[in-house]
């Protein structure tokens, strides 16, 4: 323990410093804007950053790229929450019940939860990080293939939980996004699937332009066609601040949340992506009224954006503990530590603990940052919705041009965005909800990967799945997880039967 | 007839069994492999096949419950959005940012009933001046801001 | 009569008006060269090694050539997309790209059909730099060279899972052809990326991977796998103790990754020149070369023509391997 805290004490020391603090602080002020944008994201803005980072000192140029990181975390909700853009996976949750709050004026309170409960996530996270790093990473590393395929599985059952409306539509959605996510070249054999010879589809649909397509662009269709949908939008901005009601039922939802995404933020290869997706479900699950979901319901902003915010904390845990990234942003990260002529992997902790400590107490200080900076800017933002309709609109798409064309500077996945408009807009006609589509599609290809991988080790041993017990663990409680979801659906139409 | 076809449901898994049917003619053709060795049609084929039968179960379901319509189709917001993104993707690589902004911002502005057209030219014009600060000047994307002659 | 004569002169005076006009212009062009910004293509997208490499090129290229030369990243589709939209280009000299031996020879050796061909709708400028392939096994398996490998994969046939990083790729190609050489039997399992492999490796769910020197080094280094043998035709002045394939007795597999810089077909010979010798000062930098060492990677300057003998080899070695191991792509 004193051991702990002479490492967080020499941790702060370096983090404090007025240089280190400067970085920190410009690096989440550009990860709020790029977050902000839709589109632009994390990714692009620190590969762009990398070669300014050769000339500044390793533990200032990681302190800025980190706070790029959780800053566009903290970004992105704000403008699902506004104006229904997901800009990264993580926010397509926040969209479901995050924008239904903005419609019904209570926007602030969605942007104030939000930040308030990632804070709340970051902090314990950061703690999570420097105590437990070590046995955390044993247990992820016993996570193979089948491992998971099974956590997928799970996943995939929660998806299902997503919807507020028809149970098996939604079943249905979750298997279109299967498909959409296998477009493009199989990892196994190299082979092109569904991707009708053109050359831009070999690596896949790409998540933004999908659900810039499904959610951005089909809303604003949507609005325009009906100007009734929005009217609340223009005409009750209501309170800046949560109320007392509104903080009862989200601390927590933060406290699960953040439990939840501290766990799954460990495991390289797809954990991450479920942290806020999982804390959806959990908090509809064991919410006493569920049917408030999907409506505004404030425990369905403050879990999932603390699970993904303290995932997003421990997702540093395989990097700095082992050197392998867990997404694309650690990997970049790495290529930033290469960079600098530091080797990635166990040896950083005992080697240069002046790194690894100061870049954890950063962490923090960043998160502290954040909330100082995205408090005060609540009005703002939420000031932005006074904007008349007829020029709002205007500006979120010409946003989401730029940004989805600035990701692989493609037009055509500019054109593929307008399709996925349309398809978006049948589906709101056809009372299909995207978020389970979504996830389907973040899934699929990554459980087809596991499930064969997973048999080709075995040497086509199906039982590999129920022999190992994290792995058994994991589908029995998807098992569970699916009786509870169909049993009240069943029972339900049972008694609408009968009531007919 | 058009009564009878305005269900959510039934369009819904008419579609979903679309989907399913075209998914299963392009994944047939993929080598499908064993369980121990799957090929690239393994999967594909069996979640077509999935996909088909829930389609079903949905179409079958508007029978039973209560059918919704599909509300008013205004074609007039989707068909301005659309051709605006469009728009974009045409102009940004010959016409550069403003032109592309300023293309995309004056065709999106038909898709609303309350568009005034001083209104939208002063949007255009603020919108393109704030695409180039921000994404070009600022974030030193590599987009050119003007149409390059000659080349 | 004479009007034909006429039209004649008309029609010479015309052409010699235009062959000055373009003339001219053309001499303007190259003269003044470069007078906008230049694009360096790289199909891969933004943080890769192929991308760090072309940021840190094209800051020193910006300052030699007194023009912006802007990273341009078209990733897809293994690469070719950005090698694709190179040869498509204008042969002005204001688009060129980065290529690596993936996108550039192996993937053009062994796709069935490809929207270029590198020996004849590429003009090669330059290679700069290359990185060996090292040879990872698992911690726990109880063998400590190449040839305890072979023997315990002999003695145990169909034991040994090789991974990849990719398919079609380096990594790929470097386990068929051991396994063509050394006639061994073992599985091989695709992954998507150095990363995921490496876990792999390191929780012993499969047990050999071949992969590059910049992502090696680190797991090598706190022994958390144990590398064999380096790939290139020398030793890597990272790990010198390591041998290379020859001397562990497997001679003839080998393959170092490279990067390289080219533009369209038919770029003229003065600006193909010119480029040559700034990139070549480029490269020796100091800053360049220090970040040379922290990929991995050796500076190799070859003169264009070096380069396009180089790349026409590779294809044909490649295309040998894919065939003999039944590999193609469409």
């Amino acid at each position: 323990m004193t051991e702990l805290f002479a490492n967080l004490g020499l941790g702060f020391a370096v983090a404090l410093t007025p240089e280190n603090l400067v970085y920190c602080l410009f690096g989440v002020l550009l990860g709020t804007l790029v977050g902000v944008l839709p589109g632009i994201g994390p990714v692009a803005t620190i590969a762009m950053l990398l070669p300014i980072t050769f000339n500044l000192a390793p533990i200032g140029a990681l302190i800025m790229l980190a706070g790029i990181y959780y800053g566009a975390q903290y970004g992105g909700s704000t403008t699902a929450i506004l104006v229904n853009l997901p800009g990264e996976s993580s926010s397509v949750v926040t969209c479901i019940d995050g924008y239904q709050m903005a419609r019904q004026g209570r926007a602030g309170a969605a942007l104030a939860v939000a930040a308030l409960g990632s804070f709340f996530a970051g902090c314990v996270a950061t703690v999570i990080v420097a105590l437990f790093s070590p046995p955390l990473i044993v247990l992820a590393q016993r996570f193979g293939a089948a491992e998971y395929f099974a956590l997928m599985t799970f996943g995939l059952v929660a998806a299902v939980v997503l919807a507020h409306g028809s149970l098996i539509k939604a079943v249905a959605m979750v298997f279109l996004g299967l498909f959409l996510g296998l477009v493009g070249t199989d990892v196994n054999s190299g082979a092109q699937r569904f991707t009708l010879g053109i050359p831009e589809l070999t690596d896949g649909i790409g998540f933004v332009p999908l659900a810039m397509g499904l959610f951005g662009i089909a809303e604003i269709v949507a609005n325009l066609a009906h100007p009734e949908r929005r009217e609340l939008l223009a005409e009750r901005v209501g309170h800046l601040m949560p109320s007392r009601a509104d903080f009862r039922a989200s601390w927590p939802a933060s406290l699960r949340g953040t439990a939840l995404g501290s766990f799954l933020g460990i495991l390289p290869g797809g954990g991450a992506l479920l942290s806020s997706f999982a804390a959806y479900t959990l908090e509809k699950k064991i919410a006493q009224d569920p049917s408030r979901f999907g409506k505004g319901a404030i425990e369905g902003v403050a879990g999932p954006e603390s699970a993904n915010n303290a995932g997003a904390q421990t997702s540093f845990i395989p990097m700095l503990t082992l050197g392998i990234p867990p997404n694309p942003v650690m990997a970049l990260m790495i290529g930033a530590m290469t960079i600098q002529g530091i080797q990635p992997g166990p040896q950083v902790m005992s080697q240069r603990p002046e790194l690894f400590w100061g870049m954890i107490a950063s962490m923090w200080v960043g998160n502290l940052l954040l909330v100082i900076i995205n408090l005060p800017l609540i009005g703002i933002w939420v000031r932005l919705l006074r904007v008349p309709y007829r020029l709002l609109y205007l500006a979120i798409l010409m946003f989401c041009c730029i940004g989805v064309y600035s990701l692989n500077n493609s037009t055509f996945e500019v054109g593929l965005t307008a399709l996925f408009g349309l398809v978006g807009y049948v589906f709101i006609r056809l009372g299909c909800e995207p978020a389970p589509l979504l996830l389907g599609f973040i899934l699929g290809p990554l459980m087809e990967e596991y499930l064969r991988r997973a048999l080709l080790l075995s040497r086509g041993d199906p039982t590999v799945f129920v022999t190992r017990p994290i792995s058994l663990a994991l589908l029995l409680a998807a098992v569970a997880l699916l009786v509870i979801v169909i049993l009240p659906a069943v029972r339900r139409t049972r008694d609408s039967a009968f009531q007919d | 007839m058009r009564r009878l076809l305005d269900r959510q449901d039934l369009l819904a898994g008419l579609l979903f069994v679309a989907v399913g049917a075209a998914s299963w003619s392009l994944a047939r053709n993929y080598a499908p492999g064993t369980a121990f060795r799957m090929g690239p049609g393994y999967v594909p084929v069996g979640l077509s096949f999935i996909l088909m039968a829930l389609g079903v179960l949905v179409a079958l379901r508007s029978a039973f419950a209560g059918a919704q319509s599909t509300g008013e189709w205004k074609p007039r917001g989707l068909v301005f959005v659309l051709a605006s993104v469009l728009a974009f993707a045409l102009l940004i690589e010959t016409g550069g940012m403003v032109a592309a902004i300023v293309g995309t911002t004056v065709i999106a502005s038909f898709a609303s009933r309350e568009s005034r057209p001083v209104e939208v030219a002063l949007a255009a014009a603020l919108l393109a001046l704030a695409g180039g600060l921000i994404f070009v000047v600022a974030l030193g994307l590599p987009i050119p801001l003007w149409p390059r002659f000659g080349a | 009569m004479s009007s034909w004569r006429s039209r004649w002169t008309a029609r010479a005076l015309l052409g010699a008006t235009l062959a000055l006009a373009t003339g001219t212009s053309a001499l303007a062009q190259t003269g003044a060269y470069p007078n906008r910004p230049i694009r360096l293509v790289v199909g891969y997208a933004a943080g890769g090694s192929t991308d760090i490499l072309a940021r840190a090129l094209s800051e020193r290229l910006s300052k030699s050539l007194d023009q912006p030369v802007v990273v341009d990243n078209q990733p897809g589709s293994a690469g070719l997309l950005g090698v694709e939209a190179v040869a498509r280009a204008a042969p002005d000299g204001y688009t060129i790209g980065l290529g690596t031996a993936t996108n550039l020879a192996i993937r053009p050796a062994i796709h069935a059909s490809l929207p270029y061909d590198p020996r004849k709708d590429l003009k090669p400028i330059s290679l700069i730099a290359s990185v060996p392939n090292v040879m990872l096994v698992t911690s726990g398996l109880p063998v400590k060279s190449v040839a305890d490998l072979v023997e315990y994969a002999k003695a145990k046939p169909g034991v040994i899972v090789f991974a990849s990083t990719g398919t079609g790729n380096s990594s790929h190609l470097t386990a068929e052809l051991f396994r063509m050489l050394t006639g061994i039997e073992a599985g091989l399992t695709p992954y998507r990326g150095s990363a995921a492999a490496i876990g792999d490796l390191m929780n012993g769910q499969v047990q050999v991977v071949f992969d590059n020197m910049r992502a090696a080094i680190p797991y090598v280094r706190s022994n958390n796998v144990r590398a064999l043998a380096v790939t290139g035709s020398a030793r890597s002045p990272w790990i010198p103790e390591l041998p290379t394939m020859a001397e562990a007795g497997v001679a003839g597999c080998e393959l170092t990754a490279w990067y390289g810089v080219f533009g369209p077909t038919g770029l003229p010979q003065v600006l193909v020149a010119r480029l040559y010798e700034d990139i070549f000062r480029a490269m020796g930098a100091p800053e360049v070369k220090a970040l040379l060492i922290q990929l991995g990677a050796e500076a190799v300057i070859t003169t264009p023509s070096e380069f396009a003998q180089r790349i026409d080899l590779e294809m044909k070695k490649w295309g040998k391997v894919a065939r003999a191991a039944g590999i193609t792509l469409n």
